[in-house]
């Protein structure tokens, strides 16, 4: 008989996994051992409890989001017909503007995280501001369908990324504070003045706000960077009662449309998870 | 077993062809094996992790990483291997992610329902099991499902989990004393098992 507990041996015991000398052994214990009884009691009744797991299916209804999700992100992304005079401009731009950042680099990273350039605009909205609108008033009436629905910031990053090429800086996490707040929803490829857009869904405690994005070259007309911090243009449309903030960062242009309170800023934050750039976008709502 | 769950029949053959297919970018073999295994999938992930929401999370990113990963998986491990590999560890990215950005609290949020006064039906048993998984702490839940849902061997599950085979038997016995203390009522529908 064993003088011990046969601690390590009670399962297999239990899952009528042990023979020979070996459950001889146990057994012989259990007959002068009421804790290792009571013990091998409740292994038995969780061991017949966990043999009753069944597989749960995947509901049909979510099955087939998932799958025409999946199919969509698997899809190859679409090319953009750029032409080559167009492409020629493009390097041209990207080049002296590659040759101003080199020479200011350090000045310029500076003050582009302490400050921010806040321009009001009252001149017609570009055509990437106008498509913001309209898709932003279809998701306000409910005929706006997306590409790609998803809650979660990464998977939408990385569609964006395959089917679009660009890179949406919505943060992966969010600071304690924001918790429950920020809402991804999805994503809809666009075009604007035949450059490839992407639209990006999201709420901000349940606000619809909109974010388009397209590759800064690929547009005819991009808002001024300012050269003393991050220029933002914001533009009120009384009509609709929307606010528009612009800007061009890392050869993104965006545009972002909302009714939320101010200008409208709180929805930077779904990219901003520094806690002074956040105080600073915070406080452009009393700039104006 | 439930019917729309049960394994693939004759895997092997389907199994090679439809990975071959999302090797060669084919959308279609990537939905056929999506319908192929993604009740295998949810089922996993829906009991380690004790909600349906996440276990949806969960599901989608699988198929995304099997999509964007597919050239990785090599013959030298089965597939169904590969595929838990990624479930479990998709599974963790989540928790780990909710622990961190949204909130603390209990991983499980399956409610138990209340005890039966008296009689239990069979086909409420399964449930019952499900949400009391869902009250364990998710290093004891683990090893119960992959042990008795998905069948693995202590060594299988210890290399999945990245323990020893010995932490395995030590957590699958603490949490077979859990469930048994809190589905103690349902000991005399189980009599004959037990």
């Amino acid at each position: 008989m064993l003088r011990r507990h046969p601690k390590a041996d009670l399962l297999a015991y239990a899952e009528g996994e042990l023979s020979g000398a070996a459950a001889q052994s146990v057994a012989e214990h259990l007959v002068r051992c009421p804790r290792c009884r009571r013990r091998l009691d409740a292994l038995r009744l969780g061991v017949a409890l966990a043999r009753r797991l069944e597989p749960v299916a995947l509901p049909a209804e979510q099955a087939a989001a998932i799958r025409s999700r999946l199919v969509r992100f698997a899809s190859p992304p679409r090319t953009a017909s750029v032409g080559p005079r167009r492409r020629i401009s493009a390097l041209a731009g990207a080049a002296a503007v590659l040759v101003v950042l080199l020479g200011a680099a350090v000045l310029v990273q500076k003050l582009r995280t302490s400050t921010v350039d806040l321009r009001r605009e009252s001149g017609p909205p570009s055509a990437l501001e106008q498509r913001a609108i309209a898709f932003h008033l279809q998701r306000l009436g409910g005929t706006a369908r997306l590409d790609f629905e998803s809650g979660s910031a990464t998977e939408l990053r990385q569609w964006i990324a395959a089917q679009a090429g660009l890179d949406a800086a919505l943060a992966r996490g969010r600071p304690a504070e924001d918790a429950g707040r920020y809402q991804p929803v999805g994503a809809k490829l666009l075009e604007v003045s035949g450059a490839r857009c992407v639209a990006i869904a999201y709420r901000i405690d349940s606000q619809p706000v909109t974010l388009l994005t397209a590759h800064a070259a690929d547009l005819t007309a991009t808002p001024a960077r300012g050269l003393l911090g991050k220029r933002i243009h914001y533009r009120f449309d009384r009509g609709r009662r929307l606010k528009l903030l612009t800007w061009t960062s890392s050869g993104q242009t965006y545009s972002l449309v909302s009714d939320l309170p101010q200008l409208g800023e709180q929805s930077c934050l779904i990219c901003h998870t520094d806690p002074e750039r956040r105080r600073l976008i915070q406080r452009l709502g009393a700039a104006l | 077993m439930g019917g729309g769950t049960e394994p693939v029949t004759d895997a092997a053959p389907l199994e090679t062809a439809l990975l071959e297919g999302c090797r060669q970018r084919d959308r279609s073999a990537f939905a056929a094996l999506f319908d192929a295994y993604r009740d295998r999938v949810y089922s996993l992930a829906v009991h380690l992790g004790g909600n349906e929401r996440l276990a949806a999370d969960v599901t989608q990113d699988v198929f995304m990483k099997l999509w964007t990963r597919i050239d990785q998986f090599r013959r030298e491990a089965t597939f169904s291997t590969w595929l838990h590999r990624i479930v479990v560890n998709t599974y963790l990215d989540h928790r780990r992610a909710e622990k961190r950005f949204i909130r603390p609290g209990p991983d499980g949020s399956a409610a138990l329902p209340a005890a039966q006064a008296r009689g239990v039906w069979d086909a409420e048993i399964p449930a019952r099991v499900r949400a009391a998984l869902g009250a364990l702490s998710p290093k004891l839940r683990a090893p119960l499902v992959l042990r008795y849902l998905e069948e693995l061997s202590y060594q299988e599950i210890a290399d999945l989990l990245g323990v020893s085979p010995g932490t395995v038997a030590s957590r699958l016995s603490r949490g077979h004393r859990q469930l048994a203390a809190l589905l103690a009522d349902l000991k005399p529908a189980l009599r004959r098992e037990v």
